[in-house]
């Protein structure tokens, strides 16, 4: 029995010294995001691999799409990359409102973005099945989609944290950069998209 | 076992009473953050599915020793032969082998407490009964019967249930993996005790940080494709489907990115635990440890490059078919060099011929038979005759069976009285290994010769003419799947029952070896340290050895007083 | 080391070689060969597997002897030879195999140009394919019919003949496109260049004949290539070798190589044996090599004896394009 409560004690005496170990959780997320980015890449190459052996690409009859509304999205969505390092800048000097402020506005230009992705599907001339291109086009919108959505989750989360008292301070404020990591690479994978998708 | 307890250095080691007591047995039930907990539920629920899938192995082999198609039928045997890849891939040799031995040696040999992540790990683990179960039920709903390729148009027009479920699992499977790989690179790049570099780190931990490297990188785009191939199969889009525009051919590159890579992710851990065991067993330094750390790096990189050597007849263009191949045949360079070295390793050495050892050896052995077949599949006229034949067959099993799981095996006889704290049986050990060797090589060598004479793999009926390799080949399988008995009975009668092995029944200098057996929550008594190099054999005297065996058991004493007065 | 050991290494390694030389040739491991290019493979693998004797003697020698050789004794409990590592040596191990696989790489890439010249194999989508994707087509309904394309490869020379080949689950189909025949099974003529323009109706096959040493898959919605020279009389499998469901064991044609005399002559009956339309359909159901499985699934698919051979038919007046 004593040797129980010893390891016991053992045990608590290595949890303390473990909290003093380094955070490698920063890490952690970038090692995650770049499982995530071969995702993507692969579907990139997949829709590249489609788009160079088609001898006309979009397929003929695909109907014109309209770059207004996804400019307009793209310009909404790269600049809250600005907006969210803000709030980053902000936490590392101790700045919690400030935090808010620049949390709250990325979430509303995510908020923003979602709805013109939803808008511009509902307008589109063409469904899911209607040929390779326009299957193409709505799987990759749509995960990128989800992505977007997640992170916005993600960066509410936050928010409603950083309403506790003390939650985050200019040393500890981990969910803070993960949110604002995976924002950009959302980002990221949205100039692909939009490149190829849109401009090629 | 006499000689070992007779062993003079045995006296010095640490007394049983310096131990803390294991992990009770329920916990290996819970959701447990232990690395060595995780390790063994990784461990067993994967040898579980090793049964399973040895099961269809041998319904499979019991249909093809006549030529009619007269056991299982022909579309059960689609479905049989589609399980059998998937589940000894999926959930028997990526999972034992990464979250197995990866799990409970990694953070062990390089003093770490635990992985860098625990909870994640555990998400990973319980990800693995779920996929286990769709799998599984798959073969009471309807078996997925594309074969574990699942090439589209068949895998989309052969029933939309199976295959969903297989995809489902596979995801799940994926997933797992993906993140045990993050939980693994952050561990093994950032976790190192204080004073250990890059390079004193024991070889299996540069062979899972390669290996966790393929995985992160390859295992998405399986996700990817696999995705994809959902949508053509429930929303009725045409991504692989050629009626709808779509093309098949984009489907094998997507796939064979991740599952090339994936006999790399299945073989490097390997190589890892082959370059502990001859070392111990055989009483001498690894040779030539640089050389054989950066080959598991280049295989990395070479491994990420050759996927399309699964496609030599797919009609792949020409500019692709001679790029694949030289960048495979390159692969055999790397390789060579790890063989070439472990023979090296064992020459001047005193090999001790343990169970461990016995499946070690064997595995060098069967290994390089397979990687000579590979030779032969890496050229493009050669492989255009035997792809998709009974030579491939023969040549994935000599570097998945042959390879991989004797590498298994050997893993566990060596690291079972680590993780258990017992010995297994010898005797029982040796008749394991040569029921195993002798039926793997009845039941997979005379398949090379079937392949090349014109039998495909895949099929449930074949030529009469291929009648009798096929039935001694069977045989083989059956001694096989009677070879796994005694494996069983020992393991789980040693587990009770064993003699107590004590810290380091193999006197190993890695450090997992220096903590007690099993070791204690969070591994060390007081902190790691480094006494000697991991393969260190020969290089001390005796007497410097008893010290730091007296070094360690001081460490040990003063931790556990430390601990004593605050319980009190 | 010692003149003696000197001789034995010297002795064991002609060994070695003459064992590996001869096992090279005497394997036994291949089927007879009857086209053209087949015996270039033949010396390619027999070559090979002369190195790969090489290698497996060497390595299993070596891993015996340090068996035998380095066995613990009774009563030594010490360590081995502490060396860990020769420079030279490792360099050696690394260099030999490169030098081997260049060498290997490059006679595949000599054997691959003499069997293929550069020919393209295929893997282009067929451009009418991709332009018809309105996806109107269902998945899984065998009877819908792509027009093949052919596209201009760099071949070596006009063939002297040109079959198309259709495969389906679990048939192949051959349509000689001067004639307009259609029939079950392949005849050829002997020592005339052929390529096989071929697609597949439904899912992936692929076209193997072991003598010839050939494969290609056979894909749908595109259209792959093979082409050789027959050089043996007789009658050849034609075995699937894709996974194409079920009953893919089952899948296998017959190939025959006649004399040009015998192949003129054949094509003749079966002409005459055609429909009144002209259109040729040579059922040849005993070479079907079971035809109780043919039955089975034709009940399970539900389609009759006489859509397929509509389907046949409907297939064999594609507009040729050879």
């Amino acid at each position: 029995m004593q040797g129980s409560l010893a390891s016991e004690m053992l045990m608590v005496g290595h949890s303390q010294a473990h909290a003093e170990h380094p955070d490698h959780r920063v890490f952690g997320i970038l090692m995650f995001l770049v499982a995530e980015g071969c995702l993507f890449l692969g579907l990139f190459m997949a829709y590249l691999a489609y788009s160079l052996t088609a001898p006309i690409w979009p397929p003929e009859g695909t109907p014109e799409r309209e770059l207004l509304l996804p400019g307009i999205n793209t310009v909404i969505l790269l600049s809250s990359s600005f907006v969210i390092h803000k709030a980053g800048s902000a936490i590392k000097a101790d700045d919690v409102k400030g935090l808010r402020l620049w949390f709250a506005l990325t979430a509303l230009m995510g908020a923003i973005f979602l709805a013109g992705q939803l808008y511009e599907y509902s307008n589109l001339e063409f469904g899911l099945t209607t040929n390779l291109f326009a299957s193409t086009f709505y799987v990759l919108t749509g995960f990128h989609g989800l992505h977007v959505l997640a992170g916005l989750l993600f960066i509410l989360a936050v928010l409603w944290r950083s309403f506790k008292p003390g939650h985050y301070s200019a040393q500890h404020h981990f969910g803070v950069e993960a949110a604002e990591i995976y924002w950009h690479f959302v980002d990221g994978v949205w100039v692909v998209l939009f490149i190829l998708l849109y401009l090629l | 076992m006499t000689q070992l307890q007779d062993h003079p250095r045995l006296a010095v080691a640490p007394k049983v009473e310096l131990e803390l007591p294991a992990e009770p047995w329920w916990r290996f039930f819970t959701f447990s953050t232990d690395h060595k907990v995780i390790g063994i539920q990784y461990l067993v629920t994967t040898f579980f599915f090793y049964l399973v899938g040895g099961a269809l192995a041998t319904a499979v082999r019991a249909e093809l020793a006549t030529p009619e198609a007269d056991f299982l039928g022909f579309e059960r045997y689609n479905g049989a032969f589609t399980l059998h890849a998937t589940i000894m891939i999926f959930l028997w040799i990526v999972p034992a082998l990464t979250g197995g031995f990866g799990n409970y040696l990694v953070p062990l040999m390089i003093g770490a407490r635990d992985m860098a992540f625990p909870k994640l790990n555990a998400v990973a683990f319980w990800l693995v009964p779920p996929s286990g179960i769709l799998l599984l039920a798959s073969l009471f709903i309807e078996a997925p019967a594309a074969g574990w390729t699942s090439y589209p148009p068949l895998s989309l027009i052969s029933g939309k249930v199976g295959e969903e479920l297989w995809i489902l699992s596979i995801l799940l499977a994926g997933t797992s993996s993906i993140l045990a790989a993050v939980n693994f690179i952050t561990t093994i790049l950032k976790m190192r005790m204080p004073g250990m570099k890059m390079e004193d780190m024991p070889l299996f931990c540069w062979a899972m940080l390669a290996a966790s490297v393929l995985t992160l990188i390859a295992t998405p785009v399986l996700a990817g494709a696999l995705i994809l191939l959902s949508f053509d199969l429930l929303a009725g889009t045409a991504f692989f489907n050629p009626s709808g525009g779509g093309d098949p051919v984009v489907y094998q590159h997507m796939f064979w990115f991740y599952s090339h890579p994936a006999v790399y992710i299945m073989i490097l851990p390997v190589f890892g635990m082959i370059s502990e065991i001859l070392p111990v067993h055989a009483r001498k330094p690894i040779f030539a440890y640089k050389a054989i750390a950066y080959s598991s790096l280049a295989i990395c990189f070479l491994g990420l490059i050759v996927w399309a050597h699964h496609m030599f007849t797919s009609g792949t263009p020409d500019w692709m078919r001679v790029f694949f191949m030289i960048a495979t045949m390159a692969i055999a360079v790397p390789t060579g060099i790890k063989v070439f070295s472990w023979l090296a390793t064992l020459w001047g050495g005193k090999i001790h011929f343990r169970s461990a050892m016995l499946f070690g050896l064997g595995f060098v052995s069967m290994f390089v038979i397979g990687g000579l077949s590979g030779i032969i599949l890496a050229s493009v006229p050669l492989d255009i005759h035997v792809h998709d034949t009974y030579f491939v067959v023969a040549h994935l099993h000599y570097v998945l069976f042959g390879g991989s799981v004797f590498g298994i095996y050997a893993g566990i006889y060596h690291w079972f009285p680590k993780m258990t704290g017992r010995m297994l049986n010898e005797f029982w050990g040796r008749v394991h290994f040569v029921l195993t060797f002798v039926g793997f090589n009845i039941c997979f060598l005379p398949m090379h010769k079937l392949g090349l004479m014109g039998m495909p793999r895949r099929v449930a009926q074949y030529d009469p003419q291929f009648a009798d390799l096929n039935w001694i080949s069977s045989v083989g399988a059956f001694m096989l799947a009677l070879s796994t008995l005694p494996f069983l009975v020992n393991a789980i009668y040693s587990w009770v029952a064993g003699p107590k092995a004590g810290d380091n029944p193999w006197q190993a200098l890695t450090l997992e070896w220096t903590t007690s057996s099993p070791p204690p929550h969070h591994n060390f008594y007081g902190d790691p340290i480094l006494l000697t190099g991991p393969y260190d054999y020969g290089l001390h005297s005796k007497e410097t050895l008893d010290y730091f065996a007296a070094q360690l058991q001081t460490l040990r004493e003063l931790a556990l007083a430390e601990a004593e007065p605050t319980s009190s | 080391m010692s003149a003696l050991s000197n001789i034995i290494l010297v002795a064991l390694g002609i060994l070695l070689t003459l064992a590996s030389l001869w096992y090279g040739q005497n394997h036994h491991l291949l089927p007879e060969s009857a086209a053209e290019s087949a015996p270039l493979f033949d010396s390619l693998f027999n070559s090979t597997m002369t190195i790969a004797t090489g290698i497996f003697l060497v390595v299993q020698g070596v891993l015996l002897y340090c068996i035998v050789r380095y066995r613990k004794r009774r009563n030594d409990q010490g360590d081995g030879d502490p060396n860990h590592g020769n420079v030279l040596l490792e360099i050696v191990w690394t260099a030999v195999p490169a030098v081997i696989i260049l060498w290997l790489g490059l006679a595949s890439l000599d054997v691959y140009q003499a069997v293929y010249g550069g020919a393209d194999v295929g893997g282009h989508i067929h451009a009418a394919m991709a332009m018809e994707s309105s996806h109107e087509a269902e998945a899984g309904d065998p009877s819908y019919a792509y027009t093949p394309a052919v596209l201009p490869g760099k071949d070596m020379g006009q063939p002297d003949l040109v079959v198309q080949v259709q495969g389906m689950q679990y048939a192949w189909m051959f349509t000689y496109p001067d004639s307009g025949l259609v029939a079950s099974e392949l005849h050829l003529p002997l020592n005339k260049r052929v390529r096989l323009d071929m697609t597949a109706l439904d899912v992936n096959h692929a076209f193997w004949v072991p003598q010839f040493r050939l494969k290609q898959d056979v894909i749908p919605g595109r259209e792959t290539h093979l082409e050789f020279v027959p050089t043996q009389l007789g009658q050849y499998p034609i075995i699937c070798a894709e996974l194409c469901g079920p009953y893919h064991g089952v899948m296998a044609g017959q190939l025959f190589v006649d004399t040009p005399e015998a192949f003129e002559q054949w094509q003749e009956e079966q002409i005459l044996a055609a429909h009144p339309e002209g259109k040729a359909v040579a059922l040849a159901s005993e070479s079907q090599p079971s035809s109780a499985f043919a039955t089975a699934y034709q009940q399970r698919l539900g389609i009759s004896p006489s859509e397929l051979s509509s389907l046949r038919l409907h297939s064999g007046s594609l507009p040729s394009a050879g």
